[in-house]
């Protein structure tokens, strides 16, 4: 789960509001105002969404290379 | 077909010689070129020790390159009624230029009436011209192989040769598997490095990170071989965001870029996404990241994506090269023509391609025994520009974020036979 904050000067805070939410929170990035965690029960995006200080909330992406033997990268 | 518009022109002195380069059907250069004597009345020639162009009134025949140069400008051809087209064999009338598209020790193969040159025009003209339609695809069948005894083609195409930069003094941050950091080639240099991957070290056992970084900042004499590296002075910052089995998590690229940033990187190079189906939208959180980034001073940088397969499928631009903030970088071959993997800016809402770079068969370090690999992706391509932007802050200290972003586009070479939503502003060209 990633979290873009509008304040960034309480990043700090929106954590705190984030794992009392339910939120595991993983890492609080706060040059780029970014907050990742791990939610138990996907029906809480909502719910993180609304916090003050919350600009979106997105699923995680997996990125993947091609295998190594693979000419095309 | 129309004459090109500055066919019409007249002789441009510097870059056009005053005469004309024709192209003729497959099969037909012999019809055409008869059809070309009687209207102009030009007398043929042979390419001799003597006679290496042709007079006004001559005209020079490749009968198995199906091109001829004529003595008169493509005004005059015009005025005589010599048209392309395509009635009397003759598929393109084009000014006979002076200037060159790589200005290397490949100069003497590239002069204008050279076979080698000739076969370049014919075969731009036939991919003009090709029933396909969808934006050039490459082919390399036709053209004879680059030299790369100096530099790669990819170092020559993007001008790093030329250039009396190297990147001294910019940060560039390659997120990807690591690096090799006991490569023999990268020994001297001062490398930066982090994991974000859990449980592994920085050291690349993949491969993509080191042959990633070696284009963007390579030597500029390797111990071996031709030079392959961009801005061979730059200082690497190696960003390990992905594992070495090659996927690596939104939140570890994350991880990667906040670690850029605030370690004032100028350049994020990022050979790496995720597919998108037309019509997802871009992530607001990494469009959010990117802007922020941006202002920190750090453009973001990140391959277009491989899902293509042209001229049977074309795919947009994957994640997270298609937010607006983040530059999207497709892939060209050695005759400048689109990769067939390189993923396109299907619609205006889109992911749009910003810059395009060398990435077909390029050639770059890879961790030991092996050294040295030959890749093709956007993921070659990307590090030429990052490379490129590199050089392009050296030379302008104030210029850092979206202002060395629009350095990068206004100072790429428009590719006019190209689309842009295949290669946006054009090739990166290093200052």
């Amino acid at each position: 789960m990633l979290v873009a904050g509008e304040h960034l000067a309480s990043i700090d805070d929106v954590a705190a509001a984030l794992e009392d939410a339910g939120l595991r929170v993983g890492a609080v990035m706060a040059t780029i105002g970014v907050i990742t965690g791990v939610a138990d029960d996907p029906g809480q995006l909502a719910a993180l969404q609304a916090l003050d200080g919350v600009a979106s909330v997105e699923v995680g992406r997996e990125v993947r290379l091609p295998p190594p033997d693979s000419p095309i990268q | 077909m129309q004459l090109p518009p500055d066919a019409a022109n007249d002789h441009l002195p510097g870059t056009t010689t005053g005469r004309s380069l024709v192209l003729f059907a497959e099969g037909a250069a012999r019809a055409g070129a008869e059809a070309l004597v009687a209207a102009t009345g030009a007398r043929t020639v042979a390419l001799s020790e003597d006679v290496t162009q042709p007079a006004p009134n001559e005209m020079l025949l490749f009968e198995q390159l199906g091109v001829a140069v004529v003595g008169t400008s493509p005004q005059q051809m015009l005025q005589a009624g010599v048209m392309a087209t395509g009635a009397d064999g003759i598929v393109a009338v084009e000014p006979e230029r002076i200037n060159h598209a790589l200005g290397t020790t490949a100069h003497a193969a590239r002069s204008p009436r050279s076979p080698e040159y000739l076969r370049g025009f014919r075969d731009a003209v036939l991919h003009l011209t090709s029933p396909t339609g969808d934006g050039l695809v490459g082919d390399a069948s036709h053209v004879t192989p680059p030299d790369e005894s100096q530099a790669t083609w990819g170092i020559q195409a993007v001008m790093a040769v030329q250039s009396a930069l190297s990147g001294k003094g910019i940060r560039v941050a390659v997120l990807d598997t690591g690096c090799d950091l006991d490569h023999p080639d990268l020994q001297g240099r001062e490398i930066t490095s982090q994991s974000f991957v859990a449980g592994e070290a920085v050291q690349d056992a993949n491969g993509h990170g080191t042959h990633c970084i070696g284009t963007s900042m390579g030597p500029k004499r390797p111990p071996s071989g031709p030079r392959y590296g961009v801005a061979y002075d730059a200082e690497i910052f190696a960003g390990k965001v992905l594992g070495n089995a090659g996927s690596g998590s939104d939140a570890q690229i994350l991880g990667g870029i906040e670690w850029a940033v605030q370690h004032g990187c100028a350049i994020v190079s990022m050979s790496l996404g995720a597919a998108t189906r037309p019509g997802q939208p871009f992530s607001q959180v990494f469009e959010a990241v990117a802007e922020r980034a941006q202002r920190a001073g750090t453009l973001i940088i990140a391959a277009a994506g491989n899902e293509s397969n042209r001229p049977i499928s074309v795919s947009p631009v994957g994640h997270p090269a298609n937010c607006p903030s983040i530059m999207a970088v497709a892939a060209i071959d050695a005759n400048i023509m689109v990769a067939p993997f390189s993923n396109r800016g299907l619609s205006p809402g889109a992911g749009q391609i910003d810059v395009a770079g060398p990435g077909v068969d390029v050639l770059s370090s890879y961790p030991m025994p092996a050294r040295y690999r030959r890749l093709s992706g956007t993921s070659m391509a990307t590090p030429h520009a990052a490379g490129v932007a590199a050089l392009l802050a050296e030379a302008n200290p104030d210029a850092r974020g979206a202002a060395l972003g629009q350095l990068l586009t206004t100072r790429a070479r428009r590719l006019e036979h190209l689309s842009s939503a295949d290669v946006g502003a054009g090739l990166v060209q290093a200052p």
